[in-house]
C-alpha cells in the first residue's frame, strides 16, 4: 500500500506511518466493537443484580452479588414461560412453512420456464418493499373475520411465506449446477423428488440462512402480534414484556425478560454468523 | 434488473413420468394403477409449477398486495368498528392535513429518517473502509458489529431505554467520564429524536458496513493503486473512484434505510409514548393510535396510504436520481 507521498519534510519513515495507520484502524475497530457490545453486556449485567444494586449511581460495572432473583420475580409476576413457549411455537411454525413454501416457489422460479415468470418474480421482489404498516388494518380485519384473533394461526398466517425467503432460495437454486438434477431424473426422480429429496438437502446453507432469518423476523415482529392478541397468555415474549412498562418501571424483572428475548438469537447468531452474512450480501449484491 | 434467469431448455422438456417416488412403489395392481394416475397428475409439469407457486402467490396476494388496494379504499370512508359507513371522499385526508398531531408526527419521522439514514451511512462507509484495510481480525470485528442487528426490536428498545435512564443510566455514566453530560436523553423534547437516532445507528451499523464492504470488494484494486502512484490524494480517490463505483450499494442502503426509518414505531411506543408532549410522536404510532385505539379505521388507512406513497415515491426518486448521475 502506498503511503501518501504528498507530505514533505516529514521525519516519519514510511514504515512508522504504516504502523500508526494500522494502530489507528484497530483503535477505531475496538471502539466501535465496544459501542456494539456494551449495551448488551449492560442489560445482562443489570439482570443479574439484586433489587438493591440495580438502581444505584455510580452503577456497578460487575454485578456483586450475582443473583437470579430478577428472573424469579419476573416469572412470578407475569406468565414469562408461557410467552417464551408462544414465541417458540410461532417461530417453529413460521420456519417450517417458510422453508417449504419458499423452497418450492424459489425452485420453480429458478428452474422452470413458464409464462409470467418474470412478472411473478417481480412481484416477489416488490413484496419485500411493502411496509408492515400498510398491511396492518386490512390484515387485522381479515383475521377478525376468520375468527383468528388470539390464535397462533392468526399470528403466523401473514408470515408463512416471505418475498425475502423466496428470493434467497431462488438465488441459491439458480447457482446450483444442473447436473445434479439431471442425474436424479435419470434415476427416476420426479419434480417433487428432485426438489425435496435432492435439492433442498443440498441447499442446506441457504435453508439454514432462511431458518435463522425467519426466527429473527419472527422475534422482531411486534406490531402485528400486538394487535391480534388481546389475551395475555397468547402473546409472544416481545409483546408480553411491554406489559411491564407502566407508569413505574421495575427495571429488575424487566431487564431479566429482555435478556430472555435476546438470548436465542444471540446464541444462534454466534453459532451460524457466517450464514447471516452470506444471506444478506447475496441480497444486496444480486438485487 | 435482470429477472430472466438463464435456464437451459433441456430441463423443461417433458419426460416420461414415474410414480413420483425415487425408489418406485411395490403395490398391488389396482392400487398401483390408481397411484400411477395420481402420480401422473401430481408430477404433471403444469401441476408442479402451479402447486409450488400457489402457497406463495396466495399468501403474498392476500396478506401483502391486497391490503394496499384495500387500505386505499378504506381511506375514503367513515368507519365504525370495521364497518364502512358512508363515503367520505377525501375528508380523512383533509382532516389529517389540518391536524397538528399529524404534522408533528410527520416532522418527527422525517427528522429521524434523515438523521438516522445519513449518520448510519456515513459511519457505515467509514467503518467499511477501515475494515477493508484490516487484515487480521476482520471477520471477527465484522461478526461483533453485526450483533445488534439480530437483537429483537422490543429488546433493542428496552436495552436503550435502560441505558438512557436519566438517573441510573449507563450512557450518562460514560459521558461523565469524558467530562460531558448529564444529557436528559428521552425525557427531553430536544434530545428524544437524537436519542432514537443514536439507537438506530447502533442497530444498523453492522448491516450498513457489511453492504459497503461487499461493494468495496467489487472495485478492482489496480484502479486505486494506479491513482495512488500518480499521486492522487486519498480523499480524491474516495470521491472520484470509490464513491462512483459504490453507487449501486449506496442506493441499496439508502432505500432500505429510508424504508425502515419511516416505520419508526417501537421506540416511541415502548419508551416515550410519543412524548414528551408530541416531540417523539411518529407517523406509524399515530396510525396505531387512530386505527387500533380509537378504532378510526378510515383515518388509520389514510395515514398508511400517505406513508406508503411517500415511501414508494421516495424510493423511486432515489432510484431515478442515482440512474441519472450514472449517465
Amino acid at each position: 500500500m502506498t503511503v501518501n507521498s504528498g507530505v514533505r519534510g516529514s521525519y516519519l519513515t514510511a514504515a512508522t506511518k504504516r504502523h500508526i495507520g494500522r494502530a489507528t484502524r484497530y483503535l477505531i475497530l475496538i471502539i466501535v466493537a465496544l459501542f456494539c457490545l456494551i449495551p448488551i453486556y449492560w442489560i445482562i449485567a443489570s439482570s443479574l443484580k439484586t433489587q438493591g444494586t440495580i438502581e444505584r449511581y455510580p452503577p456497578q460495572i460487575i454485578p456483586n452479588p450475582l443473583s437470579g432473583s430478577n428472573y424469579v420475580t419476573a416469572e412470578q409476576t407475569v406468565p414469562v414461560l408461557r410467552w417464551v413457549a408462544n414465541s417458540a411455537i410461532i417461530a417453529v411454525i413460521e420456519i417450517i412453512f417458510n422453508v417449504a413454501f419458499c423452497s418450492m416457489a424459489g425452485y420453480t422460479l429458478a428452474r422452470k420456464n413458464f409464462r409470467f415468470r418474470g412478472v411473478i418474480f417481480g412481484l416477489v421482489v416488490a413484496s419485500m418493499m411493502v411496509p408492515v404498516y400498510v398491511r396492518l388494518i386490512p390484515n387485522y380485519e381479515l383475521t377478525l373475520h376468520l375468527h383468528m384473533l388470539n390464535t397462533y394461526q392468526g399470528i403466523v398466517l401473514p408470515s408463512l411465506v416471505t418475498g425475502f425467503g423466496i428470493f434467497l432460495m431462488r438465488q441459491y437454486f439458480s447457482a446450483m449446477p444442473t447436473e445434479v438434477e439431471d442425474s436424479a431424473r435419470m434415476d427416476g426422480c420426479g419434480d417433487w423428488g428432485v426438489l425435496f429429496r435432492v435439492l433442498v438437502p443440498m441447499a442446506r446453507p441457504a435453508v439454514a440462512s432462511l431458518a435463522i432469518f425467519t426466527l429473527v423476523f419472527s422475534l422482531d415482529d411486534f406490531l402485528w402480534p400486538l394487535i391480534v392478541t388481546s389475551q395475555n397468555n397468547m402473546r409472544p415474549l416481545p409483546v408480553g414484556i411491554t406489559l411491564f412498562i407502566s407508569t413505574t418501571i421495575n427495571w429488575g424483572p424487566l431487564t431479566a425478560v429482555t435478556v430472555l428475548t435476546i438470548l436465542p438469537t444471540i446464541i444462534l447468531y454466534s453459532i451460524f454468523n457466517r450464514h447471516f452474512v452470506n444471506a444478506l450480501t447475496a441480497g444486496a449484491v444480486k438485487g | 434488473m435482470n429477472l430472466r434467469p438463464n435456464v437451459p431448455p433441456s430441463i423443461q422438456v417433458d419426460r416420461p413420468r414415474t410414480d413420483g417416488r425415487c425408489e418406485g412403489g411395490q403395490t398391488g395392481t389396482t392400487a398401483r394403477s390408481f397411484l400411477s394416475l395420481v402420480g401422473r397428475i401430481v408430477n404433471n409439469r403444469r401441476f408442479f409449477i402451479g402447486a409450488t407457486l400457489a402457497p406463495a402467490l396466495v399468501l403474498l396476494g392476500v396478506y401483502v398486495f391486497w391490503p394496499i388496494i384495500y387500505s386505499f379504499y378504506l381511506s375514503f370512508f367513515n368507519t365504525i368498528l370495521f364497518k364502512t359507513e358512508n363515503f367520505a371522499g377525501v375528508d380523512q385526508y383533509r382532516l389529517l392535513f389540518e391536524s397538528p398531531l399529524f404534522r408533528a408526527a410527520v416532522e418527527n419521522t422525517l427528522y429521524y429518517t434523515v438523521g438516522s439514514t445519513a449518520i448510519s451511512m456515513i459511519l457505515g462507509l467509514g467503518l467499511a473502509l477501515v475494515l477493508e484495510r484490516t487484515g487480521r481480525g476482520r471477520a471477527f470485528f465484522q461478526a461483533i458489529f453485526f450483533v445488534p442487528y439480530v437483537v429483537p426490536y422490543t429488546a433493542y428498545a428496552l436495552i436503550w431505554y435502560w441505558l438512557f435512564d436519566p438517573q441510573f443510566g449507563f450512557a450518562n455514566y460514560v459521558l461523565h467520564f469524558i467530562g460531558l453530560g448529564p444529557v436528559p436523553w428521552v425525557v427531553s423534547p430536544t434530545w428524544v429524536i437524537p436519542s432514537f437516532i443514536i439507537m438506530s445507528v447502533w442497530k444498523r451499523l453492522g448491516f450498513v458496513s457489511l453492504i459497503f464492504l461487499a461493494g468495496l470488494h467489487t472495485i478492482p484494486q489496480e484502479l486505486n493503486e494506479a491513482a495512488a502512484i500518480d499521486g492522487v490524494s486519498w480523499f480524491s480517490r474516495l470521491r472520484h473512484i470509490t464513491m462512483p463505483l459504490l453507487r449501486p450499494f449506496t442506493l441499496f442502503v439508502l432505500v432500505v434505510s429510508m424504508i425502515y426509518s419511516l416505520q419508526l414505531f417501537i421506540e416511541p411506543y415502548v419508551i416515550t409514548q410519543g412524548g414528551p408532549g408530541t416531540s417523539s410522536l411518529s407517523v406509524v404510532e399515530l396510525l396505531y393510535e387512530d386505527g387500533f385505539e380509537s378504532l378510526n379505521i378510515g383515518a388509520g388507512s389514510a395515514i398508511s396510504v400517505l406513508l406508503f406513497i411517500v415511501t414508494l415515491g421516495g424510493s423511486l426518486i432515489l432510484m431515478k436520481w442515482f440512474d441519472r448521475r450514472d449517465a
